[in-house]
């Protein structure tokens, strides 16, 4: 990755424009739904993106080799949204975890603590989603559902979601651009994830709720 | 033999942080016998699994199409100004 | 060194989520190597003596052989590398689920320990008189409802083995009622799984009954060891 890194910064650099629509297009939708995950609708969203990029052209010659392009733009972007949620008077808490615990499966799922012999154990069956077929998994039906499911995360899951699982950053780097703790970072990744199974499990197999 | 066991509901919260690497040993034990003998959450375990992997893959998406143009044009308006190196 | 292990249907780690090499014919599989140095239970290759098989119950099972240093712990053996030798192909689909059954009528025993402690003659009869697993399921239901405490648990346990040993959920749930999921849930290693476990616990809690709190592990062991006779004696395991 450092060696495409560098040519594609070079690329930038030299103003050459197959380069940038290339890193575009690669960074884009992630941005959006970060954008959106700061609390911004989709019109601010897109404004922001573009600020972002003309941002990270106008810093080009500030850029550092040493640390990484992606953490880099990121950076800009939050910088962006967060001014533009702040104008326009939404504010998105990233750094608490939230409320008091959100179980990740609904309680009625489970056996009260009471129950005599299978306290705290499922009362349902859960499938398992070992055996699916990867043509089903990479199906255009199930990525278009697994969008939806992450558009429909609330806006403090999907910044560490969009980062953490799509992008595929690891834990420390997601904390650092959030000021983050390892802990609330990773209670917001497993509500966030928690809420897509959810979402999906009708559709891959598993009960109707 | 652990002396940590845990229910489903606890399993359930843990998934997450044991995907990261993150329970301690004994925990780790504790949660991977669970699950080995939990058909419930073994699925569980086995769709967050998925989710965690199959997301990477959505990644690649198109840009709307008006917003590429409006950032590509801007990308241009930007090459274009005078005093630009 | 030989041990076994047990691997999901298509010889996946379970949690390692690994595909291993599988043998060819009239070979074994390549060497797996994990590392360097063992640290703990997330590095080495993992395997288990036919006692330890019972807590990690699965699909299939391997024959596999262990080389470079190796450790033994409590749950599992842990080596530097290993190589599946051949599958025990005695275990299959077939076997899991008669292995699950034989663990439901198992619950009936200590069911029947519990009732008689109580003289309920009568209940622990007609639980006896049964040779289905359905009606024995009646039957027990019939004597959690006629008794309480330590009886009505182990009887309930029983009743509860035979839904599980069809992979449904205990006490009532079942799919017919939600009509999203598909069928089969689990697959009869995973049953298997859940079977052995429940009812070995199902003995821990009559010894309880029987005698104190810390006769708990001893009612488990006993069990876990006539569960280790059924599948060494159906599969031709060799002792370890």
């Amino acid at each position: 990755m450092e060696t495409a890194e560098a040519r594609l910064v070079r690329g930038l650099r030299a103003g050459d424009e197959s380069v940038f629509a290339e890193v575009v297009d690669r960074f884009t939708p992630s941005m959006l739904r970060v954008a959106r995950g700061y609390g911004l609708n989709m019109s601010a969203a897109e404004d922001t993106v573009q600020e972002a990029w003309l941002r990270v052209l106008g810093s080009l010659d500030r850029f550092e080799e040493r640390s990484s392009f992606r953490t880099w733009l990121f950076v800009i972007l939050g910088n962006c949204a967060r001014r533009r949620a702040t104008t326009e008077g939404r504010s998105v808490s990233l750094e608490s975890a939230g409320s008091a615990a959100e179980p990740a499966v609904d309680d009625p799922r489970f056996f009260p603590d009471d129950h005599s012999r299978w306290a705290g154990m499922w009362t349902t069956l859960v499938a398992s989603w070992d055996s699916i077929p990867e043509e089903r998994l990479l199906a255009d039906e199930t990525r278009k559902r697994f969008r939806a499911a992450i558009d429909a995360l609330p806006a403090r899951y999907t910044v560490v979601f969009v980062l953490r699982d799509v992008e595929g950053w690891p834990s420390e780097d997601v904390c650092a651009l959030l000021g983050l703790t390892p802990e609330n970072q990773r209670i917001l990744l497993h509500r966030a994830r928690s809420r897509i199974r959810s979402a999906l499990e009708e559709y891959l197999g598993g009960e109707t709720r | 033999m652990s002396d940590e066991s845990f229910s489903c509901r606890q399993v359930v919260e843990l998934v997450t942080e044991y995907l990261d690497g993150g329970l301690a040993a004994d925990r780790r034990l504790a949660f991977e016998r669970h699950v080995a003998i939990c058909p419930p959450c073994r699925g569980y375990f086995s769709q967050l699994r998925l989710i965690t992997k199959t997301s990477g893959t959505l990644s690649e998406e198109d840009v709307p199409e008006h917003l590429r143009e409006r950032i590509l044009a801007a990308f241009r308006d930007w090459k274009a100004e005078p005093g630009k190196s | 060194m030989k041990a076994y292990k047990f691997l999901t249907h298509g010889g996946t780690g379970r949690f390692s989520d690994f595909r291993w090499p599988l043998p060819t014919n009239g070979g074994s599989g390549d060497w797996v190597e994990a590392g360097e140095a063992l640290e703990d239970c997330r590095t080495g290759v993992h395997a288990c003596t036919p006692r330890q098989m019972l807590d990690w119950i699965d699909d299939e099972l391997w024959e596999i052989e262990l080389d470079g240093e190796i450790v033994e712990r409590d749950a599992m053996i842990v080596a530097q590398r290993g190589r599946l030798l051949a599958r025990v192909t005695a275990w299959d689909d077939r076997t899991a689920q008669e292995f699950a059954d034989a663990c439901a009528w198992r619950s009936r025993e200590f069911a029947l320990r519990g009732l008689r402690r109580l003289d309920l003659t009568d209940e622990a009869k007609r639980l006896v008189d049964t040779a289905e697993l359905a009606d024995m399921q009646t039957a027990a239901v019939a004597a959690a409802e006629q008794s309480d405490g330590a009886a009505a648990e182990l009887s309930g346990f029983a009743a509860d083995a035979v839904s599980l040993a069809q992979g449904r959920r205990p006490e009532t749930w079942d799919t017919s009622e939600h009509p999203g999921l598909h069928e089969p849930a689990q697959t009869p290693g995973a049953i298997a799984a859940n079977l052995a476990f429940v009812v070995a616990h199902t003995a821990g809690r009559e010894a309880v009954d029987a005698g104190a709190e810390a006769d708990y592990a001893r009612g488990f062991e006993a069990e876990r060891e006539w569960q280790l006779a059924w599948l060494t004696e159906r599969l031709g395991l060799r002792a370890g």
